[in-house]
């Protein structure tokens, strides 16, 4: 069962998707759904494992491009409307074992090219608004299986916190008739403290209002909304500097270090969005090599947000772990 | 060369279920396939685990 009900306290959507529940949770090594169906074995999602990056539906959606009718229903108060949408998993390696920090930096651009390819196939459908790529990783985010993977959820709607800056930036620019994203660049360009790395095109940041201890942000310094933007040395700088970021997260404590990752693209809605600029989130729940940041009482029931850090010298030990992404190929040595 | 020149191949399947998946691969200029997976291997389960977590 699943159906998206509306919050009037908030005006935001909930979706409940009870068939969630029973989706598999931490399977043995050797039971994994998603590493590819081996001869004589049991069937898993993935037939076969020659490939790059696999993207399919998933088993267990929130959101279905065909769902079924509400089971309850709506009210003047209480609207309720079928949970249409689409819910999908990248597998970044046909390895069980391996996680994205692990992948050469080669395969990193194959997937930033993959997830543009998603986010234009997705943003086409005419029931999407908005198309959120993310990762989840790590027990301690709450992730139910250990193969390196991703998620897209193409929503009918703008959910709320990309709602809310997209109104924030719409301000800006109507007062300053300056990008919000540009200035908050320029502003940690002149600290420089926060900045964690940078190559030609992103600058990795711990921002000044980091919320959690080693938020990091990806910051585009052209001013663009959505992957399908960028030129092939874009796509290659992105590549570059996800990998030195998620190098310099392992090395911090020298474990997987867990973390989620979001991407803030343009909606997918038909209408302009100029005045945003596109960018990239990551919320590592660790303050330290083995305390979690919880979200308690002020976080979640107030929406403020404590950080028990500096952002200034959380970015600084992030800074120290940065290390210096090799490309292989011999055609890609300008994004080293 | 741009790793653009790189072609991107998509092979779409529809699961019993009724479901799709997309298997993409890489393909350079030459028609050879492109792989940079961390571990390429046959045998997913074959294997060492180099994670420390």
């Amino acid at each position: 069962m699943s159906e998206l009900r509306w919050n009037p306290l908030l005006g935001e959507w909930v979706a409940t998707a009870t068939q969630r529940q029973e989706r598999t949770f931490l399977p043995p090594d050797d039971y994994c759904p998603l590493c590819a169906t081996q001869p004589g074995g049991f069937p898993t999602e993935v037939p076969e494992n020659d490939y790059d990056i696999v993207v399919f539906e998933n088993r267990f959606p929130s959101l279905k491009p065909d769902p079924e009718p509400p089971v309850v229903e709506s009210s003047e108060l209480y609207p309720v409307r079928p949970s249409q949408g689409v819910c999908e998993v990248v597998l970044y390696s046909p390895n069980h074992f391996s996680s994205l920090a692990q992948e050469p930096v080669e395969q990193i651009y194959k997937l930033v090219r993959v997830w543009a390819d998603r986010f234009r196939e997705l943003g086409a459908l005419d029931f999407v608004q908005y198309v959120f790529i993310f990762e989840n990783k790590g027990e301690a985010i709450g992730v139910t299986l250990h193969h390196p993977h991703g998620q897209i959820y193409a929503y009918p709607f703008i959910p709320p916190r990309i709602a809310t800056e997209l109104k924030q930036f719409a301000a800006h620019y109507e007062s300053t008739k300056k990008c919000l994203l540009c200035n908050v660049l320029d502003e940690e360009f002149q600290a420089k403290r926060r900045i964690i790395a940078e190559n030609d095109s992103f600058a990795a940041v711990l921002p000044f209002f980091a919320r959690w201890p080693y938020e990091t942000h990806i910051y585009s310094k052209r001013h663009f909304q959505a992957l399908t933007d960028m030129s092939d040395k874009e796509t290659g700088d992105l590549a570059s500097i996800f990998k030195t970021v998620l190098v310099a997260f392992d090395k911090l404590f020298e474990i997987s270090f867990p973390y989620m990752m979001v991407m803030h693209q343009r909606p997918v809605d038909g209408q302009a969005y100029d005045f945003y600029h596109f960018h990239i989130e990551f919320y590592p729940p660790l303050r330290s090599a083995n305390r979690l940041k919880y979200l308690a009482g002020s976080e979640t029931g107030a929406g403020m947000y404590i950080n028990d850090t500096l952002p200034e010298e959380k970015a600084a030990e992030l800074r120290a772990q940065v290390r210096e992404v090799v490309w292989q190929a011999p055609d890609s040595t300008e994004n080293g | 060369m741009s790793k653009a020149s790189e072609k991107i191949n998509k092979r779409q399947v529809v699961m019993a279920d009724g479901r799709y998946l997309i298997f993409y691969t890489f393909e350079a200029p030459d028609g050879r396939r492109s792989s940079h997976c961390a571990h390429p291997i046959t045998d997913a389960k074959a294997a060492t685990r180099p994670s420390k977590n």
